[in-house]
């Protein structure tokens, strides 16, 4: 890789979604991205767009807001940073949720992986089975009887 | 939030359905398999597996769904027949006892559940052939055998925890080449010396928890040149007798020793020691040479806590004992001091700061007068000493004035011999920075406060903190 610039830290890359959307960011927000810090060592030119095939404009916008937050170091405390992971999260409704699951599995950024994946288990917690159902549209598949069998198998998991 | 028009969720990849089910409890985790077909087996892919019977307790005097004891069976036999996860990373059981008082004398067998012993082994088992890593075992049963001795030869663990009536079966060959935390809890320890076997077998073995009673029989040796960490809690009730205690740590780092019965002490150089906790309840207490001994073996430790038991020890060492055998602390920063109502701190606490001369923070943690009454053993056993007033002549012990930062005393009386010594720290320390008095009842606090507050100090800039809590 050439090594004409003279900072590092202040390099942009160009992410460009699955629908074709650009987005400009500094390297080290980027390269919390596993998949894309692979991507960028096997990178002729750095400054061709990097295709993250499977994410949307929409869902990448919010990728990078994620790792922009996480990409500025003591700048706030674990206390705040975990604060605002959780406002961040808490803004997200089930489809976005699940794109950016998705997005973050694909993408290999960790913290927003927990955090999703965390944010769901969060939604079946505490539920039974029914309202887990209800909360995330889960069709019911079994028969009656199927169920039944389930439940009588394991009481000890049924009950509260 | 709205309800979506579809169900997303159920159509994520396997691998991360299954890590959302991960960050449930285990029982949910299980429970999602009525959701629908998708889910149905989804649970069985998990390679942490956790199960837990409480609250059920057979406790006799108060015993708790114990009628629910056969579905956490059935559940757990069921959960591990459905179980597809070629590596089970942790695995932890917890059973058979959920009694306040952690091993209840009053309590007798029948107050566990009745396990078949081949269900048992079954369970127990099931982890070691799947690459286990950290394995937690809580277990109390009627009619307690041998904890299969598979345990010991499985190559994956590095992490053990066992808490068991359950008899050790420890083979002549251990395997345990990655364990680096073994934390072992058993009502009685063995006669003989199948856990300094365990020990010594452990080529990676990090962190050493033992709690229990070592009967005077049985020998305590600790022999392991990788550990970094040891926690030992005897809690057998001294019945007189004496007996052996080796250890060969010459790497260990930290060290939490509390020990109930005067034993001889084989200890070799800790010379690796950065902190030490440590308590020798009354049966050491009266053997001062034992407790000295002790205590000369930390000498290269930066922070030391001496409590209750042990500083009462101390207190009953000649001064010109105390002054000829205690070694330098070359690396003292903190030293935390219990008070046992023995109260000439003359001896003690110049001799000790007189072999501390970095020492940074002292901290009285019991404060400097004890505050007990009749129904203490300790008070009945100090009441017939008087109260040593404070010598304010003596030498200056060099740390006052070079390095000493923070003076802490916890429950503080507030009574003349508090005042005189706190007194002397103020008008000798010439680098104190923090004077922090909690006493211990609100009633004093204003008054404590003003007094301390006003008092001449060497270092004009020393913070004086007084509080009740």
């Amino acid at each position: 890789m050439a090594s004409t610039s003279t900072s590092t830290l202040s390099r942009k890359l160009i992410l460009k979604s699955s629908d074709g959307e650009k987005f400009e960011v500094d390297e080290n927000v980027a390269m919390q991205s596993q998949t894309i810090k692979h991507m960028i060592e096997d990178l002729d030119d750095i400054n061709s767009p990097i295709p993250v095939s499977i994410v949307t404009g929409t869902i990448l916008s919010k990728v990078i807001e994620y790792c922009k937050k996480h990409a500025t170091e003591d700048s706030d405390s674990d206390e705040q940073l975990k604060q605002w992971d959780k406002e961040y999260a808490n803004n997200m409704d089930l489809n976005t949720l699940y794109y950016l699951l998705l997005a973050a599995n694909y993408m290999e950024i960790k913290g927003l992986l927990e955090l999703i994946t965390q944010c769901v288990a969060d939604m079946i917690k505490g539920k039974s089975p029914e309202e887990i159902r209800a909360h995330f549209n889960i069709k019911n598949d079994f028969t009656p009887q199927e169920e039944a069998n389930i439940r009588n198998e394991n009481p000890w998991a049924f009950e509260n | 939030m709205k309800t979506p028009k579809k169900d997303r969720i159920s159509y994520l990849p396997d691998e991360l359905l299954i890590h959302i089910l991960s960050f449930l409890p285990m029982k949910e985790a299980v429970a999602t398999s009525a959701l629908s077909k998708r889910w149905k087996k989804t649970y069985t892919w998990l390679s942490r597996l956790e199960f837990d019977a409480f609250p059920i307790c057979h406790c006799q005097k108060r015993p708790y769904l114990i009628d629910s004891y056969h579905a956490f069976e059935m559940y757990v036999d069921n959960v591990l027949k459905a179980s597809q996860s070629q590596k089970i990373t942790t695995f932890r059981l917890h059973f058979g006892g959920y009694c306040e008082i952690r091993y209840p004398s009053s309590c007798n067998r029948v107050c566990f559940p009745d396990m078949e012993p081949m269900r048992l082994n079954a369970w127990l088992t099931f982890p070691l052939a799947r690459a286990v890593r950290e394995l937690d075992i809580y277990a109390r049963v009627r009619t307690p055998g041998n904890l299969p001795s598979t345990i010991f030869v499985c190559g994956t663990l590095e992490l053990l925890k066992l808490d068991v009536n359950l008899d050790l079966d420890v083979p002549l060959s251990v395997r345990l080449p990655n364990l680096k935390e073994f934390n072992l809890s058993l009502i009685f320890f063995p006669f003989d010396d199948s856990v300094a076997r365990l020990v010594s077998s452990c080529p990676s073995l990090q962190r050493l928890d033992l709690y229990g009673a070592w009967l005077p029989e049985a020998p305590l040796v600790i022999s392991s040149p990788s550990l970094h960490r040891l926690a030992i809690e005897n809690v057998l009730e001294y019945d007189g007798r004496m007996c052996k205690v080796e250890f060969n740590v010459p790497n260990l780092e930290y060290l939490d020793h509390f020990d109930t019965c005067p034993r001889s002490y084989s200890i070799a150089h800790l010379n690796a020691l950065v902190e030490a906790d440590i308590e020798l309840v009354e049966g050491c207490g009266f053997d001062s040479r034992v407790v000295l001994g002790f205590v000369c073996l930390m000498s290269n430790v930066q922070h030391l806590s001496l409590r209750y038991w042990l500083v009462l020890g101390l207190h009953y060492v000649d001064a010109s004992e105390l002054n000829r055998m205690l070694p330098v602390f070359r690396n003292l920063k903190s030293l935390r001091l219990g008070c046992c109502g023995y109260y000439d701190w003359n001896k003690l606490l110049m001799g000790l700061l007189n072999c501390a001369p970095f020492l940074e923070e002292l901290t009285l943690t019991q404060g400097i007068r004890y505050v007990g009454d009749e129904t203490d053993d300790a008070y009945m056993m100090v009441s017939d000493r008087d109260c040593q007033p404070w010598r304010r002549t003596q030498t200056v012990p060099s740390c006052l004035g070079s390095h000493f930062k923070k003076f802490v005393i916890m429950e503080c009386y507030h009574s003349e011999l508090d005042r005189e010594i706190i007194k002397y720290f103020m008008r000798n320390s010439l680098v104190l920075e923090e004077l922090v008095v909690v006493v211990c009842h609100p009633s004093v606090t204003q008054a404590a406060r003003t007094y301390y507050e006003e008092l001449p100090r060497a270092s004009i800039t020393c913070s004086v903190t007084v509080t009740d809590k």
